[in-house]
């Protein structure tokens, strides 16, 4: 790990109940966040991840322990300001956080609440739709675009506001195959630019571009580590709740087998060029 | 097909024209001067004359016509049910009559007139929206209720409001038209029966609708908050309002034609 680089967020104990109940949806978690890294926080339905997403950027704060975005307390109010500002999140249904009915105007929604001088907000909405590649369609109602557009804009509206970091919660779980392409090829590209990263998933195929890996299993963190040792698991994963993706099983099998070597990962390109060149 | 669906509701099509680049509180004051103008005349050469003018506006706008005249197609049962009555029920001299009913010289004048009125007033409006997105739109009323926030007057909430629902329709269109496939799927039938049992059966419709809507709501509600949104205070806006000489210029022709044609339609100098 690279400790020259800035820590963005850090969980120290944190722990949530929803008022009223007496059973946490998150326990005890540690974590730590630099700047430039990929994380992926892996977990079944109901595990507390969409709940650990929401803390990222102060809309919950937590009932135990603390969550510092940028060393500031989220329960201050300067910590909630910092948390806003620089950590966007991108949901689910991309119908349910598109606010305007025009492309360019939604994407322009997060600069203008940021209280951002017009001819600043124009600039950031054209870099916001030609890295997401909507620069053509920006002038359309929002509602002619396709899953995968529409998603994308969502990112866009996100990263318009020029975040450190921007996290995905299950943002390609509603999406198409050829939607979640788009999105991981945008996510990819904002990352090797030095966009810092969670993406929240319950789908292994993604994680093969991440960094580390974070693990949640009943509101708890089980595991952490590099996407590499987590596919090595097989099974074992299925404890979690989780699946392996016929990719990896594939890819499993062929390193039994003893036909792939230890660096190459589950990636389609990858195996090709190992196994063909 | 569904794209041409939501059009004709009136919505927003960008094109570039002086039209669409006119400022929105403009077109907005501009559509109620022209809308009294439609209600003060009474001539049919009046109606005539604002048609032209209509035809003129639509030119410059870039839209089809066709696109403008489709906008006045929901209200089309309701300029026939109103042009019928005054058609039967005008007192005066009487042309033709078959039973109890007469057809007179003034009824059809009328019926002509309030069609004519009707269709007009639509589809100036059906221009309006067309021509303006609806954040534009909600700006420029937001900017000419600004005054009435000293009162109290939530003028931006208003302008939110409004941006969202526009937003929304086609949304909430498709999911309607998903519940009642699946509905219709599951047995309902929904064209049959007495009209108290059609009501009836809007009911397995409607409260689903309800339930995915609070849903909605709730999701946008984080979604907003999360993108930063605090209300209108400290809010910038990407394409801010400018009255310029264009927009001034623009205001001076709509309130002179609208005096021409009423003064035509009067006939002051006579």
């Amino acid at each position: 790990m690279n400790f020259q680089k800035e820590l963005i967020i850090e969980l120290k104990n944190l722990s949530f109940f929803y008022p009223g109940t007496k059973r946490p949806v998150l326990r005890d978690l540690d974590f730590k966040l630099r700047s430039g890294e990929w994380i992926a926080v892996l977990g079944a339905n109901g595990s507390g991840k969409s709940t650990l997403a929401k803390h990222f950027n102060a809309l919950l704060v937590p009932t135990q322990g603390a969550c510092f975005v940028y060393g500031h307390d989220t329960k201050t109010n300067e910590g909630q300001f910092l948390a806003r500002k620089n950590v966007t999140l991108v949901f689910q249904n991309p119908d349910n956080q598109i606010v305007a009915a025009i492309v360019e105007e939604d994407v322009a929604f997060g600069p203008e609440n940021l209280g951002i001088p017009s001819v600043e907000i124009e600039e950031r909405v054209k870099k916001a739709l030609k890295v997401t590649g909507l620069y053509d369609v920006r002038k359309r109602p929002t509602y002619t675009l396709s899953g995968g557009q529409k998603q994308r804009l969502a990112v866009a509206g996100a990263i318009a506001m020029e975040p450190a970091c921007m996290v995905l919660d299950e943002a390609t779980s509603m999406l198409d195959p050829k939607g979640r392409k788009e999105i991981n090829d945008v996510l990819c590209k904002l990352h090797k630019g030095g966009m810092t990263l969670i993406s929240i998933t319950h789908r292994l195929e993604e994680i093969v571009y991440c960094d580390r890996c974070v693990v949640l299993s009943r509101g708890a963190k089980v595991w952490e580590g590099t996407p590499r040792d987590l596919l090595i698991m097989g099974d074992g994963l299925l404890e979690w709740g989780l699946r392996v993706p016929p990719l990896v099983e594939v890819w499993g099998r062929l390193r039994d087998a003893g036909l792939l070597s230890d660096e190459v990962l589950p990636k389609i390109d990858e195996m090709v060029d190992a196994l063909c060149l | 097909m569904k794209f041409l669906n939501h059009l004709t509701l009136g919505q927003y099509v960008p094109a570039s024209s002086i039209v669409h680049s006119i400022d929105p509180r403009a077109k907005i004051i501009s559509v109620v001067v022209v809308l009294s103008g439609i209600f003060a005349v009474n001539r049919i050469d009046s109606f005539l004359l604002w048609a032209v003018v209509l035809f003129v506006v639509v030119k410059l706008s870039k839209l089809p016509l066709s696109m403008v005249l489709r906008s006045a197609r929901p209200v089309i049962i309701l300029v026939l049910f109103t042009s019928l009555i005054h058609l039967f029920f005008t007192k005066g001299e009487i042309i033709f009559q078959y039973g109890f009913l007469t057809i007179t010289l003034e009824g059809v004048m009328m019926a002509v007139k309030i069609g004519l009125r009707l269709v007009l007033l639509v589809m100036y409006a059906g221009i309006l929206t067309l021509t303006t997105s609806p954040t534009e739109l909600a700006d420029g009323l937001e900017s000419i209720f600004s005054p009435l926030k000293r009162f109290g007057f939530p003028a931006h909430e208003m302008a939110m409001m409004m941006t969202i629902a526009i937003r929304f329709i086609p949304t909430l269109l498709d999911e309607t038209d998903r519940i009642v496939k699946a509905q219709i799927a599951r047995g309902a039938e929904l064209d049959q029966g007495g009209i108290i049992k059609r009501i009836r059966s809007f009911i397995p419709i409607l409260v689903p609708l309800f339930v995915i809507v609070f849903q909605r709501a709730d999701e946008l509600a984080v979604a907003m908050e999360s993108r930063n949104y605090k209300g209108g205070e400290g809010r910038t806006r990407m394409y801010p309002l400018v009255w310029s000489f264009k927009e001034s210029i623009f205001m001076l022709f709509t309130i002179l034609t609208t005096l021409l044609i009423i003064l035509l339609d009067k006939r002051i100098w006579l």
